[in-house]
């Protein structure tokens, strides 16, 4: 890029503070990507469309190709790769996934999961999740593989377990 | 999931596992789910450069200079070529048809640009923000010309030739005819007429194509990085093409995020890319963005299908003429034929047809390219379908029955089509009769007319799908088309007993990590986890046609089957000789070869490994070292699954809207590897089918500029357009295939296109109204139901 | 698709910001959450020299009651006030708006303020603004002043605001959201830019309409407010009148031609959406009456 007016950037990324130079213009999943090494997520569309790109930004989901690193100055950020535990085991919605088949080519993949914690972590919990509702709220991630059917009931399945922890009132 | 029992009962021996049939979680999952896996675009070279492409605006333009003064000139910026330099050290694609010219595709166009997002020079600079600064700079001097629009006024007089190099617009015109075509129409108490059009599609993987090209200078090699369906293929035509030999180019197809039957051809972006990487002797990356890939990459269907009908009274169909459409776009990267004759020869579908004639119209348009999306031959199954709908409401006759009475049985095989295909262990009047019998159609069409007096409109869609899966290449041979259908596997017993297996076709999302583990662990007595399977890269895997069509269970698979069994009867020769026990009497279960007749003998799999790289002369005599087996495998001319779909849907006559309350499948694609998998890819492709009925569309303006160039324009099925979709199997097995597995995976978009139409239809027709063109949009339902309404008063 | 090289600025005071507005020289573009900027920024269809970006500016975030009005600063997503209690309570046609927009990512970003200045002629928030009488501020180095919805929009992404303004808060006349209220659109696929939009705001008495206010986004170029939704006062609330005011609005209004849909459609459909809103709003305004919920 133009080295003119590259710009110092701190934030946390997945639990760690992280700085980085970069120039104003450039966008914070390409930040993610190629300054921090941070690949899982994925750009699909760079209009805000497909979601592939979702990350949680202060722990709310955002399109990280509608914004630019400079942005997220002083934010705190949670990646796909920040889903799972320092241990390797991995978070309900991501083992549902799993069980459920509800993945093929997992370039949506991590869109899918990012959004599904989000929503899981902040829904009402009076209900059980159902599936009319995962398709009210979830429907902002485009998937070409898989039809969708699996990945509505993965994320029936993870909400039961993530409605539990919720109220024990514990996290993962 | 089952495991097989190993608990011994009344001294029998313990069973082999079965792994073929099983729902086997998917072994790559554990990278996807993490965001751990690795697409063309993770891949960073040190010294790697950018690339970007200078683009024709206009859908027909001469190319008069290209000027890269100011953008060489930003810094940055490292190198920009034209087509004129790339042609001085490239050699063109050139694309046969037997019975037609040829046509020829430079690496970039030197003379015209034919489509708007015809790439026309590309920019190599730091990263790809400034590598798009330069494209803004670079300046091309065009002459604008008219452009062709319209297939049907392709060769109307004045219309400006798309290729300058052939002698019209209409690239083919050709009929096939089979039995006797006159006769029957002769014979006919009457003769229906019917109408069926697609639209222009394209393919919308949600990972768009990218490169990553490196020349190693010291050995004058170049390494390929990007998704290729059909590695092997790729590498021929890419070291051809750069003058290299085919030795000195290695393809590696990384984690792709889907194909659909784009990422198949060596396309010119990736071509410029690659002979960059040679000539500035620097890594480059080009990655596709969202607005190339919906202007710039392949096109699809954008075809019609015209049908007269001769029949009898009673509902007999006599014959069929069909007249075939396809609007093929402005280059080549297929035989122009090639997809439209598949809707010929497929056209009579489910049914029993002994006269039939078919012409094929491919016209060439200043659009870009037409390829293989997923089904292409998609606007068949509707057509078939669709025809005896119309047939059975001209007669009068319910078009189930019709249907019925005209439809192959399993008694009727080994059936061959009037075109000469041959037609075994498909069910599709079995299907067909069993979706029907667990569909009330009396009490649906009871709720239909309720729901019509309540002023909503509810329809019935009910599709028989014939799938195409395999071609062998006994069939490329008879079509004229260049290519072979076999398939290649090398499966390795390592000296530590872990096992590997390399095969010809390339992963884009099908789970073959895990279901050629099971094929293989099924073979060889060991476990789907100890199984690892190499793909993609040419350097590794053998020689393969690649992964295209729904070849990847009987060719991919079958082929990875026969090596490994082969390689179980070396293993069990060397294990019959060290533990002097009968080769008959031999079983591996859980890694260990075991003698049925004493369970208490036994011998690890690692062990046999061990001795056969590692003490070989204890093998038996005349024996070579070793676990290596590859094997190769020529499919039947063609192989076939089938299907029934049905769905219910719901016309809003307030909005147009339509919404699917119901979708089932009975599928029959022979053996099942792993039905998880299967019902994975049933449910994505009835989504790609409703994609196609509902929301896509590429449009042109009269300009030609493409109009459909963003996400939000080009509409692909969301969460909430496509129903829970229920899967049902029958697993009737292919008698000529390895484990008769018949494959499928285009078959589930048929049958979506198909009754999903044909629904909407049956829900106009309540209210009178017709629509016979996709996608069936609001706009055009309203039309429909407006025009059924005739004039206001 | 990269944006084009721009320098970017974050004021801490709307003070600066102004300032920057007033300074700046070439094509500025003021940002809160991006979410309609950006995607044009990539497609290098909009190439700003400088974009100003409002994210410090805290007094333009918030949700404040006063005794006449509801008062939102510009800067507040639409996630916020799609779930706020407060909006939930006093302006529930605000938050029922917000939640038709987009998806929850792009509602966590996007802001009220930069719909209402976009003025996408589709857009549920510009409908908003004028269904509910809202009062926008703009500031500059020029002072501040206030322009009423009715006036700001004057057409297809075209505002009163100026180039050097900023658009600080939208105040809701509290007496604007009395009553029952609804909105529907319809749309290809859930959270896509809508086709057409209804929203109702309807007070009645003793099931008769006291008063109504009917308005429309996508068939206009921008959002249009029904003149003969007027003419319900005094009317029955029921079918028959709900299908003689949906078939009187199909007629009145006067769609655009585009790409999208056709006159007759958006005719179509308008009627439609207006067969399906009001009888809504009527059941909340009874509701309301009955329960005494404000």
């Amino acid at each position: 890029m133009n080295n003119a007016n590259t710009r110092v950037v701190e934030m946390v990324v997945n639990g760690r503070t992280v700085t980085g130079s970069v120039p104003d213009r450039k966008l914070l999943c390409d930040f993610l990507r190629e300054d921090l090494v941070l690949t899982g997520t994925h750009v699909g569309c760079e209009q805000g469309v497909c979601g592939a790109c979702t990350v949680l930004i202060d722990n709310r989901p955002a399109r990280s190709c509608l914004m630019f690193a400079v942005q997220a100055d002083g934010r705190t950020i949670t990646t796909i790769e920040g889903i799972s535990s320092p241990d390797g085991s991995l978070h309900p919605v991501q083992r549902a996934f799993h069980e459920n088949h509800a993945l093929q080519c997992g370039f949506c993949t991590p869109g899918f999961v990012i959004n599904s914690v989000a929503y899981l972590e902040q829904r009402d919990t009076s209900e059980p999740l159902s599936e009319d509702e995962v398709r009210e709220h979830l429907s902002g991630s485009v998937c070409r593989c898989t039809g969708y059917t699996n990945i509505v009931r993965a994320v029936v399945q993870a909400a039961a377990e993530v409605d539990g922890q919720r109220a024990e009132g514990g996290g993962e | 999931m089952t495991n097989s029992t190993t608990a011994t009962a009344m001294g029998s021996a313990p069973q082999e596992e079965k792994f073929i049939g099983q729902n086997v979680p998917r072994k790559e999952d554990r990278r996807f789910v993490r965001g751990k896996g690795c697409y063309t675009d993770d891949i960073v070279i040190p010294g790697m450069l950018h690339a970007a492409f200078v683009r024709s605006p206009y859908g027909h333009a001469r190319i008069k200079s290209i000027d890269a003064t100011a953008a060489l000139a930003l810094p940055g910026v490292v190198a920009v070529i034209t087509g004129r330099e790339l042609a001085e050290f490239t050699t063109p694609f050139v694309c046969r048809q037997e019975g037609a010219p040829p046509m020829e595709m430079d690496a970039l166009p030197v003379d015209k640009a034919r489509f708007a997002g015809d790439p026309v020079a590309c920019v190599v600079a730091v990263d790809r923000y400034v590598a798009e600064d330069g494209v803004d700079l670079v300046e091309v001097d065009w002459e604008v010309l008219p452009p062709v629009l319209d297939m049907y006024h392709a060769d109307d007089a004045g219309m400006p030739l798309v290729d300058d190099k052939l002698p019209s617009n209409m690239h083919t015109r050709e009929s096939r005819s089979y039995g006797d075509i006159e006769a029957a129409f002769a014979a006919a108490d009457r003769v229906v007429k019917a109408d069926f059009r697609t639209q222009r599609l394209t393919h919308v993987p949600i990972e768009t194509r990218s490169v990553v090209a490196v020349w190693d200078d010291g050995r004058e090699e170049l390494t390929y990085y990007g998704a290729a369906q059909t590695a092997h293929i790729l590498r021929t035509t890419l070291a051809s093409r750069l003058s290299l030999s085919e030795n000195k180019v290695r393809v590696i197809s990384p984690d792709v995020g889907g194909g659909f039957g784009l990422k198949l051809p060596l396309f010119r972006e990736e071509f410029t890319v690659s002979a960059m990487a040679m000539r500035l002797k620097r890594p480059i990356k080009w990655v596709e963005d969202r607005l190339e890939n919906l202007t710039a990459s392949n096109h699809a269907r954008d075809d019609a299908v015209s049908v007269e009908v001769a029949v009898k009274n009673d509902g007999t169909i006599l014959g069929v003429r069909a007249d075939l459409w396809a609007d093929f776009g402005a280059y080549a990267f297929y035989p122009p034929s090639y997809i439209i004759h598949v809707v010929g020869w497929l056209l009579l579908g489910a049914y029993k047809i002994d006269n039939y004639e078919y012409t094929i119209n491919v016209a060439l348009t200043n659009k870009c390219p037409a390829g293989t999306l997923r089904a292409p031959m998609a606007i068949v199954t509707w057509a078939t379908d669709g025809m005896m709908h119309r047939v059975a409401e001209e007669l009068g006759l319910d078009p189930y029955e019709v249907r019925r009475k005209n439809m192959i049985t399993l008694d009727d095989q080994p059936y061959q089509s009037a075109p000469g295909y041959l037609y075994e262990a498909l069910t599709l009047r079995e299907g067909f009769d069993q979706t029907l019998a667990e569909f009330d159609i009396q009490a649906f069409r009871d709720a239909q007319k309720r729901a019509s007096r309540e002023g909503r409109l509810i329809g019935l869609g009910i599709a028989s799908v014939v799938e195409p899966t395999t071609y062998g290449s006994a069939w490329y041979k008879a079509s004229g088309d260049d290519g072979s259908g076999h398939e290649a596997a090398t499966v390795k017993l390592e000296p530590t007993g872990t096992i590997n297996v390399m095969a010809g076709i390339v992963a884009t999302g099908q789970g073959y990590e895990t279901s050629v583990a099971q094929v293989v662990a099924e073979a060889l007595g060991s476990d789907p986890a100890n199984v690892d399977v190499r793909l993609g890269d040419t350097h590794i895997a053998p020689y393969g046609m690649g992964s295209r069509g729904s070849r990847g269970a009987a060719a991919g698979h079958g082929v990875a089957y026969l090596a490994a069994m082969d390689l179980r009867e070396k293993v069990l020769k060397i294990a019959a000789h060290l533990l002097q026990r009968p080769i008959e009497s031999l079983r591996i279960v859980k890694g260990m070869i075991i003698a049925t007749d004493n369970p208490g003998v036994s011998l690890p799999l690692s062990e046999v490994a061990r001795i056969a790289y590692n003490d070989p002369t204890s093998l038996p005599e005349g024996m070579l070292p070793g676990l290596e087996i590859h094997r190769t495998y020529d499919p039947p001319f063609m192989t076939f699954s089938n299907a029934t779909h049905l769905c219910q849907v719901e016309v809003d006559p307030g909005t147009g809207g339509v919404e699917i309350s119901k979708y089932r499948v009975l599928e029959d694609a022979g053996t099942l590897i792993n039905p998880m998998i299967v019902d994975g890819q049933v449910h994505g492709g009835v989504a790609l089918g409703i994609g196609q009925v509902l929301l896509e569309e590429i449009h042109y303006d009269e300009q030609g500029t493409n109009i459909t160039s963003t996400l939000a324009d080009y509409l692909v099925p969301t969460m909430d357009t496509v129903p829970m979709i229920e899967v049902e199997h029958v697993e009737t097995k292919n008698p000529n295939t390895p484990n008769g597995i018949k494959g499928m995976a285009e078959g589930p978009v048929q049958g979506a296109v198909a009754c999903v139409a044909l629904a909407i239809q049956d829900a106009l027709a309540v209210a009178g109204a017709t629509l016979d063109q996709l996608p069936m949009t609001p706009s055009r339902v309203l039309e429909a139901l407006r025009e059924s309404r005739g004039p206001k008063a | 698709m990269k944006p084009v090289p721009f320098v970017y600025h974050a004021p801490r005071s709307l003070d600066q910001a102004v300032s920057l507005l007033d300074e700046l020289e070439g094509d500025v573009r003021v940002t809160a959450g991006g979410q309609s900027l950006i995607p044009m920024m990539n497609l290098r269809v909009v190439r700003p020299d400088h974009l100003v970006d409002l994210r410090y500016l805290d007094a333009l975030s918030g949700i404040e009651l006063t005794d006449t009005h509801l008062v939102v600063g510009a800067t507040t997503t639409h996630r916020t006030i799609e779930t706020s209690p407060l909006v939930r309570r006093v302006a529930p046609l605000l938050s029922e708006m917000a939640s038709n927009i987009a998806h929850i990512p792009i509602r966590e970003r996007g802001t009220i303020g930069g719909s209402v200045a976009l003025a996408d002629p589709t857009a549920e928030f510009p409908l908003a603004a004028l269904m509910l009488d809202a009062e926008m501020t703009l500031s500059s180095v020029r002072g501040t002043r206030t322009v009423k919805a009715d006036e700001f929009f004057h057409s297809a992404l075209e505002t009163e605001l100026a180039e050097d303004e900023i658009l600080t808060s939208l105040a809701f006349p509290l007496e604007a959201n009395r009553g029952g209220s609804a909105f529907t659109e319809f749309s290809r696929r859930k959270g896509d830019f809508c086709v057409a939009g209804v929203a109702a705001v309807v007070r009645l008495r003793d099931g008769r309409y006291e008063a109504a206010r009917i308005g429309l986004c996508g068939v206009s170029d921008r959002p249009v407010l029904s003149t003969i939704a007027g003419q319900l006062a005094g009317e029955r609330a029921d079918d028959a009148t709900t299908n003689r005011i949906a078939d009187a609005i199909a007629d009145e209004i006067e769609p655009m031609i585009d790409g999208r849909a056709t006159v007759a459609d958006r005719r179509d459909i308008a009627r439609t959406l207006v067969r399906r809103t009001l009888p809504v709003a009527c059941e909340r305004a009874a509701a309301i009456a009955q329960g005494g919920n404000r």
